[in-house]
Formats: structure tokens, C-alpha cells, sequence
């Protein structure tokens, strides 16, 4: 399946499956890495047991499988997709993996956070406008031509 | 207090590793041929080109942070945190590479900073 023959809402949605893959990834990596923390303090200076349990680790090795296909997915989209379009969505993943600490690993979450996370989101999105904004002249440089 | 140099350490790489991966795939992706043809020289210039083998050990270094970061921070604080990426990645644009920043921009980045700073007020 060609991405250009397909517009750019296939390729947005496709953007979001990235995204939530690697929300999920994230979440896998925070429980596998705190069980292996929790396992390396049991295990003192047993860096080759500890580096064994990680690679036996099903929650761990999903998380970084995860965050694999979300770097494939996510590589190749930006190069169909406009920058400007791309980062609203990648800007909601930040308040997506703050969601997914709150209500899948419990974190406590206090309100100062999820504003300070809406802050950064709408920060993302107008960093990713800023370059919307800057190609524009360009374009109409190039059109005049 | 570690867990924050750990964050400059995450956001230092990441923002380096973009640097050099944007400088080294430039170069890399000028290679002429079809097919397998030119993923074989893709893949052999990529090897060949420093920018790429350091950006690749930069998003390594990045990665193992991230990974000390989740073992004992809450993945709700390290994600806002990260995107302090963006802050640093604007002020070497604009103060290394000398490139002209617009105001939009820099309005994004003081609301990340502000964004990070509330996050991690508790």
C-alpha cells in the first residue's frame, strides 16, 4: 500500500496506531523495569543474571517490540506526512502516556501535573506550527517562479 | 536528584542524536541506483558515515536513560520531562546553529518549560 495513493488521513490514522503503540510500550517498559529494579536489588552485583532476567522478561521484551514498531511506523509516516499535521498527534502523546500512568499503573497524578502536561502538549503543537509557518513564504516564493 | 541528570542526559542525546541524524541521512540518501540495488549502497554509506554511527549511539545512550528513569520515576513525570527536547533543540537552532527562531516557536517552547516545570512541582 502506497501512503501517497492513500491521502493523509489513512496516513494520520495510521500515525495514531504509532502512537498508541508506543504508549502501550511505554507502559510495559515502566512495569518491566521497576520488577527488574526490584529484581536487581535481590541480586547485588549480578549484572549477567539481572541482564538474563530482563531478556526473559515477556513485559519487557513487549515494551521494547512496542516501541520497535512505533519507531518503524512513526519514520515512516513523517516522510509522507506534513510536519504540521504530524505534530498535534505526537503532541497528544504526551498527555496519552500521562493518562495511561494515572490509570493503568495507578501513578499518582496531582492536578499542577495534568496542566503542566496540557501545557507541554499545546507547547508541541505550536512548535510543529512554527513550521508550518516558516514553510509557507517558501512555497509562494516557489510558486511565483 | 540523579533522576534529573538522568533527564539532561535523555534530552541531550535525543536532541544531538536528531541533529546528526538529520545531517548524516542528507547525505546518506544521495545515492544513485534502483531497488536492492540502492539499499545495498544506502546501508553501506550509512555504515561508512560518522554522523549516522554517532546519532545511532546517541539514541542508544538516550534510550538506556529512559530505561534507568522508568525503574524508579513515574513514566507521568518522564514523559512531560522529555519534551524538554524541544527547549534545547530551538535554543541550538538558534544559539549554535544560528538559525532565525520565530515567535511561535519560541512561544512552544516557553510553554513546554512551563509545562515540565508545573509537572514536576510535587
Amino acid at each position: 500500500m502506497r501512503l501517497d495513493s492513500v491521502g493523509p488521513i489513512p496516513a494520520a490514522g495510521l500515525l495514531v496506531i504509532a502512537i498508541l503503540a508506543q504508549a502501550a510500550g511505554n507502559v510495559c517498559l515502566s512495569i518491566g523495569m521497576k520488577d527488574l529494579a526490584a529484581f536487581a536489588d535481590t541480586n547485588p552485583g549480578q549484572w549477567l543474571t539481572v541482564g538474563l532476567h530482563a531478556a526473559a522478561n515477556l513485559v519487557v521484551v513487549s515494551g521494547v517490540a512496542l516501541l520497535v514498531v512505533f519507531f518503524l511506523l512513526f519514520a515512516y509516516l513523517l516522510s509522507h506526512l506534513d510536519l504540521s499535521l504530524a505534530m498535534p498527534i505526537i503532541s497528544f502523546e504526551v498527555v496519552l502516556n500521562v493518562a495511561c500512568g494515572h490509570w493503568i499503573l495507578n501513578e499518582t497524578v496531582s492536578a499542577p501535573r495534568w496542566i503542566g502536561t496540557l501545557l507541554v502538549a499545546i507547547g508541541v503543537t505550536l512548535v510543529g506550527w512554527s513550521t508550518r509557518r516558516h514553510k509557507k513564504p517558501a512555497r509562494q516564493k516557489r510558486a511565483r517562479h | 536528584m540523579s533522576g534529573w541528570i538522568l533527564i539532561a542526559v535523555m534530552v541531550l542525546s535525543d536532541a544531538s542524536s536528531d541533529v546528526l541524524m538529520s545531517r548524516g541521512m542528507k547525505k546518506s540518501a544521495d545515492v544513485p541506483g534502483d531497488g536492492l540495488v540502492y539499499l545495498r549502497r544506502l546501508v553501506q554509506g550509512a555504515l561508512r558515515n560518522l554522523d549516522l554511527l554517532f546519532s545511532i549511539t546517541l539514541a542508544a545512550i538516550h534510550f538506556a536513560a529512559f530505561l534507568a528513569l522508568l525503574s524508579f520515576w513515574d513514566l507521568s513525570l518522564i514523559v512531560p520531562a522529555g519534551a524538554l527536547d524541544y527547549v534545547v533543540g530551538a535554543l541550538g537552532a538558534r544559539f549554535v546553529l544560528g538559525e532565525t527562531v520565530n515567535r511561535t516557536r519560541w512561544m512552544g517552547v516557553c510553554l513546554i518549560s512551563i509545562g515540565v516545570a508545573l509537572a514536576a512541582a510535587n
